[in-house]
Parts: C-alpha cells; sequence; structure tokens
C-alpha cells in the first residue's frame, strides 16, 4: 500500500505529509518514511484546511 | 437552530472547523491528539467548535481518577479551552442520557443539541475533522 502513496506522490507531485507530533509518538521519524512522504506540523494541517476549497478525511 | 450568525472577525479565511470526538478518553490516542490540532487550530484565529458525541461525552466528565493506569489526567485541559477562545462546545443529549449522564456531570459549560441539531449545525461546517 505505502508503494502506491509514493507512487502517487511521484506521478502527480502529490504532497504527502507525516503529522511531527503522532509520528514521534509512535517512533517514526524522517529516516524511515517511504519516498515522497515528509514530516511537517499541526499547523500545516490547519493552514490548509484554510486554503483549500474542502478537506476530506478518511478513516474511523 | 436558526440561521447562522455571521463570525466576530469576517476575515475572508475565517473558516469553520469543527471537531467531533467519538472516544473515550484514555485507552486511545484519539482525544489527545484531538485537543492538539483543537489547539493549533484556534491559534489560526478559526471559528472553533467541539462535538463530544457516543464514549466522546466522558471526555468532558468531571473527577477524572487516572492514577491507576498511570496516564496523566489531561481533562483540566478542557477548562483551558476558554482562554484559547474556544467556546463553542456541544454534546449530543442521546449520548449523554443513554450513560446515566447531565450536563451537571461535565467539567465546562456546553450546549446540549440532540441529533436534527448536531446535523444542522454539521451543515455549516467548512472542514469537520473527526477523533
Amino acid at each position: 500500500m505505502v508503494n502506491r502513496w509514493s507512487a502517487l506522490a511521484a506521478d502527480h507531485r502529490v504532497d504527502l505529509v507525516v503529522c511531527v507530533a503522532a509520528a514521534l509518538r509512535r517512533g517514526i521519524k524522517d529516516e524511515v518514511l517511504a519516498p515522497g512522504f515528509r514530516i511537517s506540523g499541526l499547523g500545516q494541517l490547519v493552514d490548509s484546511g484554510i486554503k483549500a476549497d474542502r478537506l476530506v478525511t478518511f478513516g474511523d | 437552530m436558526n440561521e447562522v450568525p455571521p463570525l466576530a472577525s469576517s476575515g475572508p479565511k475565517v473558516k469553520r472547523f469543527m471537531f467531533v470526538n467519538r472516544k473515550a478518553p484514555y485507552g486511545t490516542i484519539y482525544a489527545l491528539e484531538s485537543l492538539e490540532v483543537v489547539l493549533i487550530t484556534a491559534t489560526f484565529d478559526q471559528d472553533v467548535s467541539l462535538v463530544f458525541i457516543d464514549d466522546g461525552v466522558y471526555e468532558l466528565v468531571k473527577g477524572q481518577q487516572t492514577k491507576a493506569i498511570g496516564i496523566k489526567n489531561f481533562s483540566p485541559s478542557y477548562r483551558a479551552l476558554e482562554g484559547y477562545d474556544v467556546e463553542k462546545l456541544y454534546v449530543d443529549q442521546a449520548s449523554l442520557a443513554e450513560r446515566g449522564l447531565s450536563e451537571k456531570d461535565l467539567l465546562v459549560p456546553v450546549e446540549v443539541l440532540d441529533a436534527q441539531q448536531m446535523g444542522q449545525l454539521m451543515a455549516q461546517q467548512d472542514v469537520i475533522l473527526s477523533f
């Protein structure tokens, strides 16, 4: 599955952002992220929510 | 519920952010991570509201004792929300009733809504994040 995300990022220049606080809490650092993913702050989520015309979430 | 009043600071970038909390405060990280995003969003001067549904209502219950599970009781943080101008807290009426709870069992002042009112409120939001 993660390979398909990486391919999506490469083929369509999709920004795949991982929350730094959530990542560190689970022991995830930049070094172990698959290609195409990067770590950033929660502020970026909020900023995207402000700028985007809509925001869609998946999961429970 | 009637028409939405105009936002106090009517800048072009102010959006309505709603955070839906549906899980018990401990046992999963959802409640704490929701609170983190809420506090960050508040610093962006957005219109923030919080909703508590299902076991999420337990997040607001007074007198939480967490010593035995070795986890910090973070419920006092909900009282601090007011200081961040986060004052719109809504609780689902049925979720409270099903758990034998009422408004007076909660840490903070809330507005209790029925399912239809909750649905209307959700329809008015720009961004909804669920935890």
